[in-house]
């Protein structure tokens, strides 16, 4: 009964919504996929923060001050004694075999060396192969040792009659006061998950909207779709994109509203700017993937163009090693990436709740993401449509 | 066993032929592999990051806190980029991304240290970004400790003490930590190692599954069957052989040039390097074909294996550790190549890790790959005989 309207817009969008049911590949690819995916990788990262890193120590003073130590070390939370060896050179031994991370060597005669008001020096070995635990481990295995070696600052002050406070002040007299702002707890879920899935939908969207229009080459129907648009590429356009970006704004809507509140990840920021900022990089990965299709007949080559833009997305995007760190050819090739915009906007929207407009600069690089493919996409479509009727003319 | 040696050359022979009539199995094989290597691990070729921008505000305007800034601003980690009077403003920056902390020197400071008060200043972090607010503690712990230790000897020496013994006073238990392996610390040398096996895997994965998949769609796989005597072990090896030896030579190129471009450290046992890396080249490349026999359109089954590539590197323990994920993860994450490769890999290139330290991973890996293996054939034999039929 719709397409009985004839309105060109509405019959392309059925035409589409037809061969969209029909593609068990595409629907398998935008619908079950971002469900796995992102439930996968939300559920890796689940358990929030690093605790319990396997570490190992080798006490030769075997006294209650190196008892009190190594309690310190457990009392972290996010370091777990393994086991205590007997020599230095089986901690190396610990570390080849990757049962732990770190080894805390706490030498003969601490105690009495203390006593005596000599310096004593407990060294930690800090596996730096992976800087997630190794930076834990720097943190605080360094917080261990200023409490422990203020411990001992404290009594040898409090028994020369000083009293608690100044004690305390003359221990530590410059005090850092950390607020961590945004993720006060150093969860890696509220860290990683919220780039990791961005850059998997933005990848999940352009391999996707590449195949839209060079599909209709493929296939040979051009020219039935043209006729569907009635020779008209704005019908063309618009009936072809409705469909795909409902699903993917479907997705957007379920990423925040479900996936974020089902695993806990934190936010402060307004849901609706959020969901606008995540709406606006849906529409920027949809045209540039489709500006992609209909400037490349070869659907393979077109999905490997979209590999090559995506695979290293999230590495480039500048939010796990920052943008001003990379040489300026990554820079460049990070700042032709929807997700590298959307990032710093998402954050300051999402997570640092700051007003909508601090995210200007990101909405307004984003939009073009979509308006110049916009015109690329009008551009191409028009000649094609013209070559169609000149052959159509010419038969 | 000469017949046997003929057909896998014939069928080696129509796999280069495959090969070099598709331009996109062409390219992931010949080409991606080394864009890649160079292009993902030069970014890191600054190997850290340096002069994170900072701004301070400075309620104090005193000596103290202007050499505090200085200091601060002097750290190879830390720029201090703005110096505000008040809070405010500090924030406004802060929230629009321009610095990534803000320090808070409060009124009086200096006059608190003189009077022995002890003070407190406010490290306000941007912890979006781990690395970056990781990076700025540091460097204002460093400063602050050093500020804190100056003055705690000069008190220790009002009071009697020599300079050497206010040294000792100063901290009477020193924790010395030390970085191993990756001595300066530094992300280029966490990641480059990492993303080199990635790249490895995923392209070689891709260049597999692309040439399977071009069997099914182009309806091939008949004629290859028919080619190998129709046995299904001539069909699979003839046609793996060349990516085997290929990604193998891949493998040996890394290991050296770019490994030595990069500056990527490898110290210990080549042959057990060499050995495991045949290992992951054998069980990619049966996942690979196993995986890519399920789709008859090669876009598909490239599809399938890029969303694949990135999920079997998170889950490998390579970047967040594996006794921190789920169970049920940590598990299924055994059960893939890649978790005992990258596990044995890093301890062997980067640590100097010999046989017997990575010994239960090549037992691990031996096994995954004959499990995927036989799978494999399994499925071949089962799709060739569709196929005649």
């Amino acid at each position: 009964m719709l397409k009985k309207l004839n309105i060109p817009t509405l019959n392309v969008l059925i035409r589409e919504c037809k061969r969209i049911a029909n593609n068990k590949a595409y629907l398998g690819l935008v619908i079950v996929l971002p469900i796995i995916l992102f439930l996968f990788l939300s559920f890796i990262y689940k358990n929030g923060v690093v605790k319990e890193i396997p570490v190992v120590v080798c006490d030769e003073d075997h006294s209650s001050l190196s008892q009190s130590y190594a309690r310190l070390i457990e009392s972290t939370g996010s370091m777990k004694i393994i086991r205590f060896v007997a020599s230095q050179d089986l901690i190396k031994d610990e570390f080849l075999n990757g049962k732990v991370y770190a080894g805390f060597y706490i030498p003969k005669d601490m105690e009495s060396d203390i006593k005596k008001g000599k310096q004593v020096s407990i060294t930690i070995y800090n596996n730096t192969t992976n800087l997630i635990t190794g930076n834990t481990i720097l943190k605080d295995a360094t917080t261990i040792s200023k409490t422990f070696s203020g411990g001992v600052l404290l009594k040898k002050l409090t028994s020369k009659g000083i009293g608690d406070e100044q004690a305390m002040n003359i221990i530590n007299p410059v005090k850092i006061d950390t607020q961590s702002l945004y993720n006060p707890n150093y969860s890696y879920l509220d860290y990683l998950v919220p780039g990791l899935i961005p850059a998997m939908f933005q990848m999940i969207i352009m391999l996707s909207s590449v195949l839209i229009f060079n599909t209709e080459y493929s296939e040979n129907t051009l020219s039935d779709l043209i006729k569907t648009a009635n020779n008209n590429v704005l019908p063309m356009l618009i009936g072809k994109s409705i469909p795909h970006l409902i699903i993917h704004l479907i997705t957007a809507t379920g990423i925040l509203c479900l996936l974020y509140p089902l695993f806990g990840i934190s936010s402060s920021g307004s849901l609706l700017f959020s969901l606008i900022i995540l709406y606006i990089f849906v529409f920027a990965c949809f045209f540039t993937g489709l500006m992609v299709s209909v400037l490349i007949k070869d659907k393979m080559f077109a999905t490997e163009i979209a590999l090559f833009i995506n695979t290293p997305a999230f590495i480039f995007s500048g939010f796990v090693y920052p943008l001003w760190a990379m040489p300026e050819v990554h820079n460049i090739f990070a700042m032709a990436m929807p997700i590298t915009h959307f990032m710093d906007g998402f954050l300051k929207i999402y997570f640092m709740n700051t007003p909508f407009l601090y995210a200007y600069n990101e909405l307004y690089r984003l939009s073009l993401f979509i308006f110049i493919p916009l015109v690329i996409i009008l551009f191409v479509l028009f000649l094609k449509t013209r070559n169609q009727k000149k052959i159509l003319t010419q038969n | 066993m000469l017949n046997f040696i003929k057909s896998i050359w014939k069928v080696f022979k129509r796999e280069l032929s495959l090969i070099h009539k598709d331009k996109d199995i062409f390219i992931l094989i010949l080409i991606a592999p080394l864009f890649y290597a160079f292009f993902y691990n030069s970014l890191y070729i600054n190997k850290t990051e340096t002069k994170i921008p900072v701004a301070v505000v400075d309620m104090d305007k005193s000596g103290f806190s202007r050499d505090f800034i200085k200091k601060l601003d002097s750290h190879e980690l830390t720029s201090v980029k703005y110096v505000f009077g008040e809070i405010n403003e500090a924030h406004e920056m802060l929230n629009r991304m321009v610095v990534q902390g803000v320090i808070v020197i409060y009124p009086e400071s200096e006059l608190n240290l003189k009077l022995r008060k002890g003070i407190t200043i406010s490290s306000n972090l941007n912890t979006t970004r781990f690395l970056v607010s990781n990076d700025i503690n540091k460097a204002v712990n460093d400063v602050a400790f050093s500020f804190g230790n100056s003055y705690k000897q000069i008190y220790f020496q009002t009071i009697g003490y020599n300079s050497s013994e206010a040294k000792t006073l100063v901290e009477p238990v020193t924790g010395d930590v030390r970085p191993m392996f990756n001595l300066l610390e530094t992300y280029g040398d966490f990641l480059i190692p990492g993303l080199i096996v990635l790249i490895l895997h995923q392209t070689l994965m891709f260049g597999m599954a692309e040439s399977i998949s071009k069997e099914r769609e182009e309806k091939s796989l008949a004629g290859l069957y028919s080619l190998s005597g129709n046995n299904v072990f001539i069909s699979v090896f003839g046609k793996a052989v060349f990516y085997f030896v290929l990604f193998l030579i891949y493998a040996l190129f890394f290991f050296t040039v770019v490994f030595s471009i990069f500056k990527v450290n490898l110290y210990g046992n080549i042959l057990s390097l060499v050995v495991i890396t045949v290992l992951l080249i054998v069980s990619s490349i049966f996942f690979s074909i196993l995986i890519s026999s399920f789709f008859k359109k090669k876009v598909f089954s490239l599809q399938v294996l890029t969303f694949s590539s990135y999920p079997i590197f998170l889950v490998s323990g390579y970047v967040f550790p594996m006794h921190s994920m789920p169970k049920i993860l940590q598990y299924v994450s055994q059960g893939l190549a890649t978790t005992p490769y990258l596990n044995a890999f890093i301890r062997i290139t980067q640590m100097g890790a010999g046989w017997n330290n990575i010994l239960p991973q090549f037992y691990q890996m031996i096994i995954i790959s004959v499990a995927l293996m036989v799978l494999t054939l399994i499925r071949m034999q089962w799709l060739f005989k569709k196929s005649i039929s």
